[in-house]
């Protein structure tokens, strides 16, 4: 323990005499985290624009357990015990409603129910508003209230059309989309620039905390002072935005500022990536992954999602062996067969896409598996979900989604297998699963109307 | 007023703006009688600062943004109602926002003492003695620029205790915190109004002059009141309709010695005619390039900018009125996009001696060209990647041109394109829209005005021909007076002048210009009905639709709102 106390005149030192006053508790000994269970994360994981399902699927399966990989999840080998993988799970919940096939997809994915009505215009000339629900990874969070310093994090990488309903994988209320940060260098600045970590120099981060809790106190009584003369429209409004820095204030300073011990928490080098660039993608990609993977080895959050592009997402895949010139989207639309009834040269180009979302997701379990925790690995104990908008791109098909989970979800989840399913199946059901493995007993998800309870099989 | 030529949106033009189709177009409703109509300004909400005007913000507080990139870059993007992201209603605070607004104000803040107060501290030169005196010149003079008002006595005790906070490290730490703190406050953040005091049985009162103030610099600027405008609010000279004229007129003076405050509307114009014809997108277009070999990427940007500042023109200088938008022979082209479009590029010789390329305003002779609708952005946009598109096409001029939004298709129908056949016309291929009984009472109202453009391809080119075959570029707008026409530029002069389009203009601009929705009710109907007489009588100049904006009882005045009541 001595080896990490803050001696008194390090932080005068550090932090300016009287800025440190209020954080002398700090030096007063660490209250170590009750050494309870690892926590359990969900981790959301979007790639848009459907996949190749021929490629996608698995071309021998035996049994549950006894399968080989398609093409495009060959690159998850390595993890094959570690994942479950969904065969003929439909999005049902999308077929209806307003809004376009892409819109529909993206808004009910994590959501179980249509959209809003609203003035998005898309592509077959359908307007729609934003979701109509809350998403699971949310519903989860202000269920369990897990208290940690982020209610959830959302990285994007090049995650684009935000203000319409192609941009967005979170909901914490219908309608109400959580934006993402695409900027490495802003994740750092939001998460790690305050935190205070065992073994590392803290000054800077102690100083910094002491000016936001002054200011963020002047803030709110800035709110609080005018919220009562508004009228009762803006006083909502205003309100709401009281709420949301009252909760970044809670988060940041309801306790004493305790020093992370966890093992594998390190404070990161600050990536000085804004996240710009079609080129920048994969490196992009890999900077939010390490990020995410270190707040949840720290334990700012309990769910995370990470957004590759939009829905209708372009990236051009240059980096790829043979590089693409069209962006993604694009190449999407193009038809199976030219039409002398050959196979279309873009099936192979979507292919080769989605294999590399496919190691991207790899490389994530991967970073996740390093982290050793109390019962295995991080991954043992959290829940990662792969999902798509679009089951195919150019029909813009929602049945037979190409979900894949990963992860022991803290023992909830038996991985190593692949699940097929027959007939109709809706993907609430697999919502409801999600649930039901943070011990959430839910028994419908979403629009009930599509939800015929969990998922048989699963948890 | 009854005997109004024009009516309301929902009159002569038979149209209204939110309504769908409950009134087809061909069924004129009459325009409303607002003779013996109390004014109502209709709701008004704290708005929120958008990343644009947030932007413009700092720039005029002369503020560094302490990066690279813009001082909202981090800030999430608005959603947008009505094709506009400013949309009050809309803008609500995300956890992200919250964070972000604090990490911008350290940055702002970091790099404003650092760099030096002078500006911070308005004159006031800081001594061994004097600090205090500095802090409040910094809370009441940079104040009042930051809040748009003089402080009241809760917001200044709130300043002084921080500052007392960050002045225990130092004197600037402590104008920084205070400085980061005023950036996140609700006075900063959100145009708030109150409106002066009602008098008893007043169901709308006006708004104070420093509201007004701020209301008609984020108008016509979206950007904050200057020293000017401020110090007429102080004088209270905001008040008579002359004054206001004289501030408007100074606001949007063309004179080169307001050349910077101009610039600051002529971005707001144009961050309207972006959002509302979506330019942006442009870049994003994606064109098949077996189908269009002329075409590439690099057009993209040509087009961008030939609609930017053909827009600009517009609206400013050439002419300056509605019927321009739609039929001025002027276009703006570098030798590229001449070439692109096959229309002539004048010869010019620069200084250097060497031939001019760059973007020339140029006079069109060309019959094909004339006006928004024969531009690449607008025919590229709502077109297929390898084929127009009759229905894209007639739903931009049915929802952005005449303001009549349709509803979308059945829910049972698949949408799939019909494919490409080298021996049909485009015409002949969307045939089935017009017989089929599920599809052709909307694509009546599409696709006849769509099919009138088929004398221009996916990519804009002008054409006589389409697979060998001549093409018939007959169009009608079902339900408009007069509607049939014989390709754009004759549906272009018709459009220019008709009740639709000026009612949607002005409606477009209302949305806009008052961050809300248009709501079909007397109080908003009235609103519109008259500036929409006053952008009439001034001969549809655009100028004369801002200086209704700024003139109306919906701008001036708000509803009296019981605090913490209901609404």
């Amino acid at each position: 323990m001595t080896t990490r106390r803050l001696g008194r005149r390090a932080i005068l030192r550090g932090a300016g005499v009287s800025l440190a006053l209020p954080w002398l508790e700090a030096m007063s000994g660490r209250t170590r985290r009750a050494h309870a269970a690892a926590p359990r994360r969900l981790v959301v994981f979007f790639t848009p624009n459907g996949t190749i399902r021929e490629n996608w699927i698995s071309p021998l399966v035996t049994s549950p357990t006894q399968f080989t990989l398609g093409r495009i999840l060959a690159p998850l080998e390595a993890h094959k015990q570690n994942i479950v993988v969904l065969e003929g799970v439909d999005n049902v919940s999308s077929t209806k409603g307003p809004g376009d096939d892409h819109m529909r997809g993206m808004g009910s994915m994590l959501t179980g129910t249509e959209l809003l009505p609203g003035s998005t215009q898309g592509g077959a000339g359908v307007p729609a508003g934003l979701a109509g629900g809350l998403s699971v990874d949310q519903h989860m969070v202000q269920t369990l209230k897990p208290g940690t310093r982020f209610p959830s994090l959302e990285l994007g990488v090049q995650a684009g059309s935000q203000g319409t309903v192609w941009g967005y994988s979170n909901y914490r209320a219908p309608g109400q989309a959580l934006p993402l940060d695409n900027s490495p260098r802003s994740i750092f600045d939001r998460i790690f620039s305050d935190t205070l970590i065992a073994g590392s120099d803290n000054s800077a981060a102690l100083r910094l905390r002491a000016q936001r809790k002054s200011v963020l106190d002047a803030v709110r009584e800035s709110y609080r002072v005018l919220n009562p003369k508004l009228g009762a429209a803006d006083k909502k409004r205003l309100d709401q935005h009281l709420t949301t820095v009252d909760e970044l204030q809670q988060r940041m300073f309801a306790q004493a500022p305790t020093e992370i011990t966890a093992k594998s928490c390190l404070r990161p080098s600050r990536s000085m990536l804004d996240g710009k660039g079609n080129d920048n993608f994969p490196i992009v990609g890999k900077a939010q992954m390490d990020l995410l993977v270190m707040a949840l080895a720290c334990d700012l959050t309990r769910a995370a999602t990470i957004q590759w592009s939009n829905s209708v997402g372009q990236p051009k895949f240059s980096w790829l062996p043979t590089p693409l010139t069209r962006g993604h989207h694009d190449y999407s639309h193009d038809p199976d067969k030219n039409p002398d009834g050959t196979p279309h040269p873009t099936v192979e180009v979507l292919t080769l896409i989605n294999i590399w979302y496919a190691e991207q997701f790899a490389y994530l379990l991967s970073e996740m598996k390093k982290i050793p925790e109390d019962g295995g690995t991080m991954l043992d104990n959290s829940l990662v979900l792969w999902c798509n908008e679009l089951s195919r791109g150019n029909a813009h098909s929602h049945p037979d989604m190409p979900f894949v989970l990963a992860g022991g979800a803290g023992g909830r989840l038996k991985t190593g297998r692949y699940l097929k399913f027959a007939g109709t199946v809706p993907h609430n059901n697999l919502l409801v699963s999600i649930l039901n493995a943070f011990d959430i007993p839910a028994t419908t998800f979403g629009n009930p109307a599509y939800c015929t309870g969990a998922l048989a099989g699963l948890i | 007023m009854s005997s109004s030529p024009s009516g309301g949106v929902g009159g002569a033009g038979g149209t209204s703006g939110t309504g769908g189709l409950a009134g087809m177009p061909n069924t004129p409703a009459p325009g409303p009688d607002c003779t013996n109509v109390a004014p109502d300004p209709g709701p008004a909400f704290a708005r929120r600062l958008t990343r644009f005007e947030y932007n413009n913000t700092i720039r005029d507080l002369g503020l560094p943004t302490g990066s690279n990139e813009a001082a909202a870059a981090g800030f999430p993007t608005e959603e947008r109602r009505n094709g506009f992201d400013n949309n009050a209603d809309a803008l609500t605070v995300s956890p992200l926002l919250a964070e972000q607004y604090m990490l911008t104000a350290e940055r702002i803040a970091g790099a404003a003492v650092d760099t030096g107060m002078a500006n911070l501290l308005q004159g006031c030169t800081v001594t061994a003695t004097n600090e205090a005196t500095c802090a409040e010149s910094f809370f009441t003079k940079f104040g009042r620029r930051m809040y748009r008002r003089p402080l009241g006595d809760d917001d200044l005790l709130i300043l002084r205790n921080v500052y007392k906070v960050g002045r225990e490290t130092d004197f600037a730490t402590g104008i920084k915190l205070a400085l980061m703190t005023m950036l996140q406050s609700p006075r900063f953040l959100y145009r708030i109004e109150f409106g002066a005091t009602p008098k008893a049985g007043e169901k709308i009162v006006r708004l104070d002059p420093y509201e007004t103030a701020t209301r008609l610099a984020y108008l016509l600027w979206a950007s904050p009141p200057d020293a000017t405008l401020l110090d007429a609010a102080g004088a209270g000279k905001l008040s008579t309709a002359d004054e206001l004229k004289a501030q408007v007129d100074r606001m949007l003076d063309p004179a080169a010695a307001n050349a910077n405050k101009l610039k600051h509307a002529k971005e707001m114009v144009a961050n309207f005619h972006d959002q509302w014809f979506d330019l942006p997108r442009v870049l994003d277009i994606e064109k098949d390039a077996k189908i269009f070999p002329t075409f590439n990427k690099g057009v993209l940007g040509n087009w961008q900018r030939e609609t930017q500042r053909f827009l600009d023109w517009v609206f400013w200088d050439g002419g300056g009125d509605l019927p321009a938008l739609l039929t001025a022979k002027v276009t703006f082209a570098d030798e590229n996009l001449a070439k692109f479009y096959g229309i002539p590029y004048p010869a010019m010789v620069g200084p250097d001696g060497m031939p001019i390329t760059t973007v020339q305003k140029i006079d069109l002779v060309d019959k094909a060209r004339g006006g928004l609708l024969t531009q690449g952005a607008i025919l590229g946009l709502y077109a297929g990647p390898n084929q127009t598109s009759p229905v894209l096409r007639g739903k931009f001029v049915r929802e952005e041109l005449l303001c009549q939004p349709l509803p979308p298709p059945p829910n049972d129908v698949m949408i799939v394109l019909p494919p490409l056949d080298p021996n049909l016309t485009t015409r002949e291929r969307f045939s089935k829209h017009a017989t089929l009984d599920a599809c052709k009472g909307c694509h009546t109202l599409m696709d006849p005005i769509g099919l009138g453009f088929e004398k221009y391809d996916g990519v804009g080119l002008y054409r006589e021909t389409e697979n060998t075959r001549p093409v018939d570029a007959s169009g009608d707008v079902v339900g408009m007076t007069g509607g049939k026409f014989n390709g754009v530029i004759e549906l272009s002069q018709k459009l220019a002048t008709s009740t639709e389009l000026r009612a949607c203009v002005a409606m477009k601009w209302f949305q806009y210009a008052y961050g809300r929705d248009y709501l079909p009710e007397l109080g908003d109907t009235c609103t519109l009905d008259k500036i929409k007489r006053q952008f009439t009588a001034g001969d549809y100049k655009f100028r004369s639709l801002l200086l209704a904006l700024a003139n109306s009882d919906a701008f001036l005045y708000r509803r009296v709102t019981p605090t913490g009541g209901t609404p």
